[in-house]
């Protein structure tokens, strides 16, 4: 259950980050979506390694999902301001 | 922020960057290493390990109570059990010290047993100075990493204080790198790597810097604290206080108060204790017990925790009944806001907090870490190759990179090399006598791949070979473990070490394949960037 | 990139940064324990922790200050203020 927990998580954070690196969507929907993905990694992470350990976890593997996505994807083509 | 301000700002962060790279680099990696090295490495480097990290209560409380009376009185003062669990020795250890001597020494002296955690055969013993006990204790190629990315085995305080004062130029670098990326939210993606080296160097530099800003400051941050504190902090914050006594501010703080032996006799239930630690932190792991005035009324013992719901390890007070009384922190009961700060100063800097997964993005982050200085580096050389009248020769831009690879390529090979010849060593050397062979098989390494940079090859063709033999190293580690090692992937006897054996060769074949990506250059003079 | 338009007095901004600024922060330590309004506990620990930030702004500082003389004075200010402090907490515990 664990395992399928960090794994939600990361798929999540990884989505957000695809997500806020998408050109095609608005600044607010970004926003919303975004802040729904890191919740739910959050809730995840929580749950797994308590409040603390959570909350430490998903900013690390934020950092990290943001970091695979701009080596393996790049920039998206077209950037909306 | 004008633009004399960012200029300022920008030269700071590429002087501290230009000094600091190859250190940092150092340092960086070897923490990458580190993070791992306990427990997972430390097991996978030990055959005693392998099979079991525990042993049942019971028999921890009868080996006790055995060799209690074996030894004289005075060394029940404080007894020490240090469980078999990859964080401290790799034998379950029972230490028994006495603080004031005895007929043959002034000085804390103690009496050592260690047994091997499968069968409890007394494999060694020990009497002498508690120091010199700690001191020569068994090492491993994970260990020696670990130690060497504490302090670069220069001993304390120098090694102490250098990679204290790294962390603080790391803070300064990743501070002002922040400042003077003026385009960090639009360029949070910017990877270009099909643009040419230069280009993606210099993308991978900003989006490396951009996304592990937090990781770095945090570990710039922990870092200059736990490599200061001893050598400097502690002994200024004690000045005013505790006349500049160090000991006497630490013990004040952190002392463990001594029980009043009652004489009554009372049986400390070390099984039932160690029983109700696990049940009520399932997850984390016990690595040390302490029990003081053993066997009398008025006993005390305490557990050391690391990992559970708890991100900074726990300090468990019980009383020798098995009632439990507190739960601490492992500097001891002191209340406020600031030793919780510098409680988490450790899991936040080694990531040790909640398994491997944890750690994972603690290896990665930090080897991201450790790529930020080379690609700053490889950027600063570049520029300066570069326009009309470059102020860097092709020769010296040459010369530049092989040093680069020679003395960071060295470490990381120097560093891979240590697991084959743990293999190696675990079958032909025994104990404490494989200590003698890591320092200089490390150290030789890297001096001859850092002298080697000076011979006239191709700087393309030299990291093409480095990246070779580090491939190679790792890879030989699956081979030589089916070979020589007690558990291996062909047996299973140990899931942890056939998955870092697989690990190992993983890793070594991605070396081998991106080395063998980099195309052969004949001339010197073709690998330097056009201008 | 001309240095010598960027900074004034460069080799003197090395010095305040890379001595005088560690000079500053190790002193501030102890001179903190004597005026922060909290338990001992906190007193002690809390400049141990500031340690690095403290040594980090000043280290910048010694660079982006316009005039040399700035970060000079104002380190000096903070060890002799510092200083005083610590040696008035120790004689008056002799005393």
């Amino acid at each position: 259950m664990n395992e399928l927990l960090i794994i939600i998580a990361m798929v999540s954070l990884l989505l957000m980050m695809l997500n806020i690196r998408k050109n095609t969507l608005t600044i607010p929907t970004k926003a919303f979506l975004s802040t729904l993905l890191f919740s739910l990694a959050l809730i995840c992470f929580m749950s797994v390694y308590g409040i603390l350990g959570g909350a430490i976890c998903t900013v690390v593997g934020a950092m990290l999902a943001g970091l695979l996505t701009a080596v393996i994807a790049g920039k998206a083509p077209q950037l909306l301001g | 922020m004008k633009s004399i301000t960012l200029k300022k700002l920008f030269l700071l962060h590429s002087w501290v960057g230009i000094i600091t790279a190859v250190l940092l680099f150092i340092v960086a990696f070897s923490g990458a290493l580190a993070v791992l090295s306990r427990p997972e490495l430390k097991i996978w480097a030990n055959p005693e390990l392998q099979s079991s990290q525990h042993v049942a209560s019971e028999q921890i409380n009868r080996l006790v109570n055995e060799y209690h009376k074996q030894v004289p009185s005075e060394f029940g003062e404080n007894i020490h059990v240090f469980l078999p669990s990859g964080h401290n020795f790799h034998l379950l250890t029972l230490v028994f010290e006495s603080h004031h001597g005895d007929e043959n020494y002034d000085q804390e002296v103690a009496r050592v047993f260690q047994f091997h955690q499968d069968t409890l055969a007394l494999e060694n013993t020990y009497y002498g100075p508690s120091k010199e006990f700690y001191a020569n204790k068994k090492t491993d190629a994970p260990t020696y990493i670990g130690e060497f990315h504490a302090d670069l085995h220069l001993g304390r305080p120098i090694g102490l204080i250098l990679t204290g004062f790294l962390g603080l130029t790391l803070l300064v670098s990743a501070v002002t790198g922040l400042f003077i990326h003026r385009k960090l939210i639009k360029e949070l993606f910017t990877f270009r790597r099909d643009k040419g080296l230069d280009i993606a160097v210099s993308d991978a530099h900003k989006v490396i810097g951009i996304w592990g800003s937090v990781f770095n400051i945090v570990i710039g941050f922990t870092g200059s604290f736990l490599g200061l504190a001893t050598v400097i902090l502690l002994p200024a914050a004690a000045f005013v206080s505790f006349g500049g006594d160090q000991d006497k501010l630490i013990e004040t703080f952190t002392a463990i108060p001594e029980p009043v032996v009652s004489h009554i006799k009372q049986p400390t239930k070390i099984d039932t204790i160690l029983e109700h630690a696990h049940s009520r932190y399932p997850e984390a792991v016990i690595r040390d017990v302490t029990i003081m005035a053993h066997n009398d009324a008025n006993a005390q013992v305490y557990l050391r925790l690391l990992g559970g719901e708890a991100v900074a390890s726990q300090l468990l007070h019980y009383k020798g009944n098995g009632e439990f009384v507190q739960s601490m922190s492992s500097f001891g009961d002191i209340s406020g806001v600031s030793i919780k700060v510098i409680e988490l100063m450790f899991p936040l800097h080694f990531g040790n907090f909640a398994g491997v997964f944890v750690k994972l993005l603690w290896v990665l982050l930090g080897l991201s870490t450790a790529l930020l200085p080379i690609s700053g580096m490889m950027m600063w050389l570049a520029k300066r190759t570069r326009g009309s009248s470059p102020s860097l020769s092709v020769q010296a831009y040459a010369r530049w990179n092989r040093f680069i690879i020679g003395s960071c390529g060295g470490l990381v090979l120097a560093s891979f090399v240590l697991f084959p010849l743990q293999v190696v060593l675990n079958y032909t050397v025994i104990g404490v006598a494989q200590n003698s062979f890591f320092g200089p098989v490390f150290f030789y390494t890297w001096l001859a791949w850092l002298l080697s940079s000076v011979l006239p090859v191709g700087y393309k063709n030299y990291f093409k070979l480095t990246l070779l033999l580090c491939g190679a190293s790792l890879a030989l580690v699956l081979p030589l473990n089916i070979i020589f090692g007690v558990s291996n992937v062909i047996n299973l006897n140990s899931s942890l070490v056939a998955i870092v054996d697989i690990s190992f060769m993983v890793v070594g074949i991605a070396c081998i394949f991106g080395a063998l990506k980099i195309k052969n250059t004949q001339k010197l003079q073709a690998e330097v960037q056009p201008a | 990139m001309n240095n010598k338009k960027t900074f004034t007095a460069t080799r003197r901004r090395h010095l305040i940064a890379c001595v005088l600024a560690l000079i500053t922060a190790v002193i501030m330590i102890p001179g903190m324990t004597t005026y922060l309004p909290f338990q001992m506990n906190e007193q002690i620990l809390l400049p141990i922790i500031l340690f690095p930030v403290i040594w980090t702004a000043l280290f910048i500082y010694a660079y982006l200050a316009q005039k040399v003389w700035q970060p000079f004075v104002v380190m000096i200010a903070l060890c002799v203020l510092h200083g005083l402090l610590s040696f008035w907490a120790l004689t008056q515990g002799q005393g």
